[in-house]
């Protein structure tokens, strides 16, 4: 006799396709809708030349596909997630599963590969039709689109393992908590390790809560350097340069991180016993672990929104002892909050102030501890500067009048990036008077000159972003060390490698 | 066909199931009794593999239940708490079915549904009401083709006429295809007519596990009758070699039941001269009562 009940079962999947029909229409609606409102605009352009214009569409299809790909893969990642595997936090339905004629893994496999088909139902869907409307507008955006693919497929494998896992361990009211947390621990983790160090101390505060304001920076496989190589390549005569050296490494890192999730989902699950539906915590180790994190990134979290709210805006803060004081505070009340908070959501109970206090008061002193650390650059963060040996290329970027014409250039030359990590050291070695310049950057907003470095070394890119005080010691430096590599900078900007049209149509 | 071993389940210290074994044969009707929280329930989830054992084993025809597709196929349940899908009528669940369980049968399907006639297939199941949705849940089960039927609760909310015809139904496929079934109720009456085999569990031990036949043979309800004025005083220590589980006097009528055959009762009855020794059957509710009276699970008398 036939077995129905082999790895998969597509009658199953088929029904729940059917059932699910709003995730996936909706996200293909969205991104239809957005392209093709994308490409109406630009079809509305004038251009000087005709020859440029596909070129331009193609452009505008894939930014539209990549702007916010971060937070939508996390979204529809865990969304996908609740809908395939939700059935572990309702009794009834879980057991009813359970009871049909499946093994667990093949359960899991067809639950698994219903996720997958109606998250990639749009995705799919999308890059053929954006294949046929780049076409339409005379531009061949195969190669683009399929990298495009390629890196959603990616991105929304891991968000959806990672969903998985969420699900499989946590119950209905300790979900979103736990969502929460790996989102900002991947951010964390993204932004520390592929990004090596990059704004560390801003990021500090920026994980947790502050992501939700800043999630456009957070596209993880095309941050910031997807649309500064776009700058820079679009102008490029030899090649149109979608995506930065590393996208693929990146992509594969993350394929290799899906494919560990899923197959550590798939143990979890297997472990975990049916009767612990309905349960906030499956697994009673997690428990603690929820308890720390959860408190730890709240705290963090909640400290940078209400230091934009209370301290950024007030002029009596301006001194950075008093900002570092008033953020300290910051992070010990949310932090108490976040603590107190997740033990309610361990113990399923309000009244958990007694019992807790004394693990609440040991949890605040580490986290002040970390944060004074923090200030004080103990793990040799801030002051760190990259091995000139090591370096591939770097960009820099700064205020137009202070330091010359030196926009969004990429250096490769080995002469111009070691003198960039010179650059670095300057300032690191000047870093007491750039403390000065922070305080008089929160004093007085207009005398204040910005530079911007990130240099690449070994494949990691290390970003600083510095406001230095008009006429400071540093400031005098930087300026002395553009005036002795003149030759090296001269002529950087971007605009004197391009014609006129291209000039023209930058500013379009 | 249904062998379970030395069972234990614990839920979080908590002892479900306590070495507890099971035994149902082919083509037979085991009825599965117990108090509340006794863990039949527990037991059901065990045979149907969604619970895991801590220690021991469940087996159908001689292969372990838990993560075994092929033995699930085998295997029809109603659980006391149904699931149908979202917005699903009978004909997608059948549908649904068909594509899970191999031998489904869809000729089978459509002739019950001519015979419960109160179903609407065009009906939203989760709109029905409960017993309802018992029909379908039924009509589903029935129509897999199993081969062990694992029910509990099964004809809770259901009218009487239904409840028959369901039974009716399920006794039709005991005697025509050797179905085993295993039926979990407290409404221990309808048991009685259907099953060969009880098991009477407490506290997630079985306490018993006999053929109804046995169970009856084992215990006797006797009715002594004694002339007005020459009533004796009978009491339970002046009893003792007959092991009474109770004994009740209403006037000059004596009711005793007795764990003892009824020869041994008689003989050791006469003594007392009645005027009428009536043996009467018990029931398996009184079986029950009686049983679990011995497990401090009697019926308390309290004053409000």
């Amino acid at each position: 006799m036939e077995s129905k009940t082999s790895f998969f079962n597509f009658k199953m999947i088929l029904r729940d396709i059917k059932m699910h029909w709003p995730i996936w229409a909706v996200t293909l609606a969205g991104y239809l809708l957005s392209c093709t409102t994308i490409i109406s605009l630009e079809g509305g352009r004038s251009f000087s030349s005709d020859s440029n214009r596909p070129l331009s569409v193609a452009h505008s299809i894939i930014e539209i596909l990549t702007a916010d790909s971060f937070f939508l893969a996390a979204c529809l990642g865990f969304i996908v997630a609740v809908a395939a595997f939700g059935f572990l936090g309702k009794r009834r339905k879980h057991y009813f599963f359970e009871s049909l004629p499946f093994s667990k893994t093949s359960l899991f496999a067809t639950r698994f590969l219903f996720g997958v088909i109606i998250m990639f139902i749009p995705v799919f869907s999308i890059y053929i039709v954006e294949i046929f409307q780049s076409a339409a507008h005379g531009y061949c955006a195969i190669g683009e689109l399929t990298q495009w693919l390629l890196i959603s497929i990616a991105e929304y494998l891991f968000w959806y393992a990672l969903g998985i896992i969420i699900v499989v361990i946590s119950g209905r009211l300790a979900m979103a908590g736990f969502c929460y947390i790996a989102v900002t621990v991947v951010w964390l983790l993204f932004e520390l390790v592929l990004e090596a160090y990059s704004h560390i101390l801003y990021l500090g505060f920026d994980g947790g809560l502050g992501l939700l304001f800043n999630y456009s920076d957070m596209n993880i496989f095309s941050p910031l350097e997807f649309f500064e190589a776009i700058n820079l390549d679009y102008t490029s005569d030899v090649q149109y340069e979608i995506y930065p050296d590393g996208t693929f490494l990146k992509v594969l890192i993350a394929l290799i991180a899906a494919s560990v999730l899923i197959a550590l989902a798939l143990i979890l699950y297997k472990r975990r016993k049916a009767e612990k539906t309905e349960d906030n915590f499956v697994f009673a180790p997690v428990k603690v672990i929820f308890s720390y994190l959860f408190a730890f990134f709240f705290s963090l979290g909640f400290t940078i929104f209400f230091t934009g709210v209370f301290i950024s805006s007030d002029e009596g803060q301006a001194h950075i002892l008093s900002r570092r004081i008033g953020i300290l505070m910051l992070v010990i009340i949310c932090g108490f909050i976040g603590y107190m908070a997740s033990c309610m959501i361990v113990e399923k109970r309000f009244k958990i102030f007694k019992e807790n206090m004394v693990k609440c008061c040991i949890f605040l002193a580490l986290i002040t501890v970390f944060m004074i650390a923090m200030f004080h650059d103990v793990f040799n963060i801030e002051r760190y500067v990259p091995d000139k040996e090591n370096c591939t290329y770097a960009y820099i970027s700064g205020d137009y009048v202070a330091y010359g014409e030196t926009y969004f250039k990429r250096f490769e030359k080995k002469e111009a990036v070691e003198k960039i990590v010179e650059l670095h050291q300057i300032i690191v070695d000047n870093m007491d008077d750039l403390i000065d310049n922070i305080e008089a950057r929160y004093r007085d907003y207009s005398h204040y000159n910005y530079i911007d470095l990130t240099i690449r070394e070994n494949g990691r890119a290390l970003n600083r972003s510095y406001y230095i005080r008009e006429n400071s010691t540093l400031d005098k430096k930087i300026k002395q060390f553009f005036a002795d590599n003149k030759d090296l900078f001269k002529n950087t900007n971007i605009y004197d490698d391009i014609g006129y049209y291209e000039y023209d149509h930058y500013y379009d | 066909m249904i062998k379970v071993e030395n069972l234990t389940k614990t839920f979080e210290g908590f002892t479900a199931l306590d070495q507890l074994n099971l035994h149902v044969e082919k083509g037979s009707v085991y009825g599965l009794v117990g108090p509340n929280g006794a863990g039949k329930s527990t037991i059901i989830r065990h045979l149907t593999g969604i619970y895991r054992q801590d220690s021991g084993s469940v087996q159908i025809d001689g292969q372990d239940v838990y993560d075994n597709a092929s033995i699930k196929e085998r295997i029809a349940y109603i659980p006391d708490d149904l699931f149908f899908f979202l917005n699903s009528d009978i004909t997608d669940m059948m549908k649904y079915y068909k594509g899970i369980y191999p031998k489904f049968n869809e000729e089978r399907f459509h002739k019950l549904l001519t015979v419960l006639t109160n179903i609407n297939p065009k009906k939203t199941i989760r709109k029905m009401s409960k017993g309802m949705q018992k029909q379908v849940a039924f009509i589903l089960a029935m129509c897999s083709m199993a081969d062990v039927f694992i029910l509990d609760e099964p004809v809770d909310g259901l009218d009487p006429v239904m409840r028959r015809q369901i039974w009716s139904l399920i006794m039709q496929d005991v005697t025509e295809r050797q179905v085993t079934v295993l039926v979990s109720s407290h409404n221990l009456r309808e048991l009685e007519d259907i099953c060969d085999t009880v098991g009477i569990m407490n506290k997630g031990k079985m306490l018993i596990e006999k053929s109804l036949f046995s169970l009856q043979e084992g215990i006797s309800k006797i009715q002594l009758a004694f002339r007005e004025g020459n009533v004796p005083n009978i009491t339970e220590n002046s009893i003792d070699d007959i092991q009474a589980l109770s004994l009740t006097k209403s006037g000059s009528v004596y009711t005793l039941i007795a764990k003892c055959s009824d020869s041994e009762v008689r003989e050791k009855l006469s003594k007392y001269d009645p005027l009428i020794m009536d043996f009467i059957p018990l029931n398996l509710e009184e079986i029950f009562i009686h049983e679990l009276g011995g497990e401090h699970y009697g019926i308390k008398d309290i004053i409000l």
